[in-house]
């Protein structure tokens, strides 16, 4: 009983975090922005990173 | 005098002269009341976590864990953390873009209502009040163990440990004392479970002891100990009913989303979820640990067991830090409710609008005088009851508000009229019960537990007031607004790190699992084969 209420519980948490995504990702949708491939600005690069 | 007492009387000051310090530096009432909308991540996530977890949780819940409901204040405590990734996504971020002052007003504009505007500050009093009333008596409940004062005496000292800064600092010093008050207690939970831990004889022994425990059988069992918790199957329908009410509270409590009114964008609104939700989980799930250990070498102690644990189980430096811990969680709630109480009294219920900068600010300051004298005399002339009087103001706000506030912004057919009547019924049924079952009046079955009323009479109300009328063309304008989407908002990269901290909540949610599973299932069922 101990196992199945830790699993439903960890369980609960993968939800959260799908659902967080899920309702974002729709938000996002009205926006009309390419964020999927954003890159941080230069400054923030490290040092490898494109001029 | 005591180390536990230096200890406390250091972080009062600090508290006092970092809240006197900020609060020379407002300007405004914009200034007062939403810390002028350019708050970081970590004030908001200090302020979120801060307001919401208060003695009730250090004090109240603990007692619980230890008295035999370990694993269902478990699933209550997760449950509710989750709640704030819900919440920011389908009211949170909505609240921010109103630019609303307070909670109230944002249904006032929402609904072009004026009594809309007052039965939600006027509800959210109520609420507030008994969450006020709690807190009080459990930072007094800590401050006469440790000082061995009158629990009268330390009533008063608990009172103007959090009215004097909150009145003269508003938002800003609420803000910034609520996010140095988290980080002492969020570090007081952590680094005491390794103290309890040594001095009760190691952490697997100790799982195994209490799960043979005679003293009180099934103490961290699933189900928990019968003699203390209900029959079996309606512990876990128990457990799961508080946890929907807890995840409502973060959900839609004026407590907690009137801090994202604070935010700078709705980033730091959603963002601030994702780190608020694994603070309060790591928070509350280490206090319930050190909870069932203490008990497992001196059972009894229900809501002090922490400060038994704090002054007998732990080397003195880290049993003050909890202390100073608990202290700050209680300090940094009612500092939240009384500002709360102040702005709806001012903005909401009397509507100073046309009156000057000034005499607003000092209208404000008298309405939160006025409340916290109110909660003082009720702490001074009750008996504590910390973790009923937390449950009674949560059960209010989730029972009357829930429905409405996710209608404000998800219902195209939520009229003015369906909303009033939506949370004046649910108000009066929650309130009706709660009252009623707690002097004794009645008693009512689970299916009629106050909660469930307030929901059954809130949609018997929306449904009423929406046959009666329809939407205007005014309340439809301002429910459009709501998905106009600001401009700012659309920053690629910002859009892309806020949405990549779903990876973050998954790896914390499997790491949680994994915790439990190796730190409590498998040493618990090693014990009791």
């Amino acid at each position: 009983m101990e196992l199945v209420y830790v699993i439903v519980i960890t369980l609960w948490f993968l939800l959260a975090a799908f659902m967080y995504r899920f309702l974002l990702k729709k938000e996002y949708a009205q926006y009309g922005v390419d964020y999927q491939h954003a890159a941080p600005p230069a400054g923030k690069q490290g040092k490898g990173g494109a001029l | 005098m005591n180390a536990f007492l230096i200890g406390v009387l250091i972080s009062l000051a600090a508290y006092l002269t970092i809240g006197y310090i900020v609060g020379r530096r407002v300007k405004d009432v914009n200034d007062y009341y939403v810390a002028g909308r350019r708050a970081p991540v970590i004030l908001i996530v200090g302020s979120l976590v801060a307001s919401f977890l208060s003695t009730g949780a250090f004090l109240g819940d603990t007692g619980e864990a230890a008295s035999g409901a370990f694993m269902v204040i478990i699933i209550v405590g997760v449950m509710q953390g989750v709640g704030y990734l819900y919440g920011s996504n389908l009211f949170g971020r909505y609240v921010r873009r109103s630019r609303a002052l307070t909670i109230p007003e944002f249904f006032g504009v929402r609904f072009n209502s004026t009594r809309m505007r007052k039965l939600a500050a006027v509800t959210m009093v109520v609420a507030v009040t008994a969450y006020m009333l709690s807190v009080t008596q459990g930072i007094s409940t800590l401050m006469s163990n440790i000082t061995g004062l009158d629990y009268k005496y330390c009533v008063l000292i608990a009172w103007a440990s959090f009215t004097f800064f909150t009145i003269w600092a508003g938002s800003p010093g609420v803000l910034i004392t609520d996010t140095m008050m988290f980080c002492v207690f969020l570090i007081a939970a952590v680094i005491a479970v390794p103290a309890v831990v040594v001095n009760v004889g190691g952490w697997h022994s100790t799982i195994a002891n209490l799960a043979t425990s005679t003293e009180i059988p099934g103490i961290i069992s699933a189900v928990g100990n019968a003699d203390y918790v209900a029959a079996t199957g309606e512990t876990t329908l128990w457990a799961v009913v508080y946890g929907v009410v807890w995840m409502l509270v973060v959900m839609v409590s004026p407590w907690q989303t009137s801090r994202y009114m604070m935010a700078k964008d709705e980033h730091t609104v959603m963002r601030s979820a994702i780190w608020a939700s694994i603070g309060v989980i790591i928070t509350t799930t280490a206090i319930y640990f050190v909870a069932v250990f203490t008990a497992s070498v001196s059972p009894g102690h229900g809501s002090q067991t922490m400060i038994y644990a704090a002054m007998n189980l732990m080397p003195k430096l880290v049993g003050v830090i909890l202390l100073t811990g608990i202290l700050a969680a209680g300090i940094s709630s009612g500092s939240t409710f009384l500002s709360l109480c102040g702005f709806a009294i001012t903005n909401d219920i009397f509507m100073k609008h046309n009156a000057d900068e000034k005499s607003r600010l000092r209208f404000s300051r008298t309405g939160m005088m006025i409340v916290s004298l109110c909660v003082l005399a009720m702490a001074y002339f009750n008996p504590p009851a910390i973790f009923w009087v937390m449950y009674f103001g949560g059960t209010v706000i989730a029972g009357s508000w829930a429905v409405v506030s996710f209608g404000s912004i998800w219902s195209k057919n939520l009229s003015e009229k369906g909303a009033f009547l939506g949370m004046l019924l649910g108000f009066i049924g929650c309130f009706g019960i709660r009252l009623g079952t707690a002097l004794g009046w009645f008693t009512v079955p689970f299916i009629l537990d106050s909660f469930f009323v307030g929901i059954y009479l809130s949609v018997i109300g929306v449904l009423i007031g929406n046959r009666l009328s329809k939407p205007t063309a005014i309340e439809i304008k301002e429910r459009q607004a709501m998905f106009v989407i600001p401009e700012s908002e659309k920053d690629p990269v910002k859009m892309k790190g806020t949405m990549n901290l779903w990876k973050l909540f998954l790896a914390f949610g499997v790491c949680y699992g994994i915790f439990m599973i190796t730190q409590y299932v498998v040493p618990y069922l090693n014990a009791i084969k």
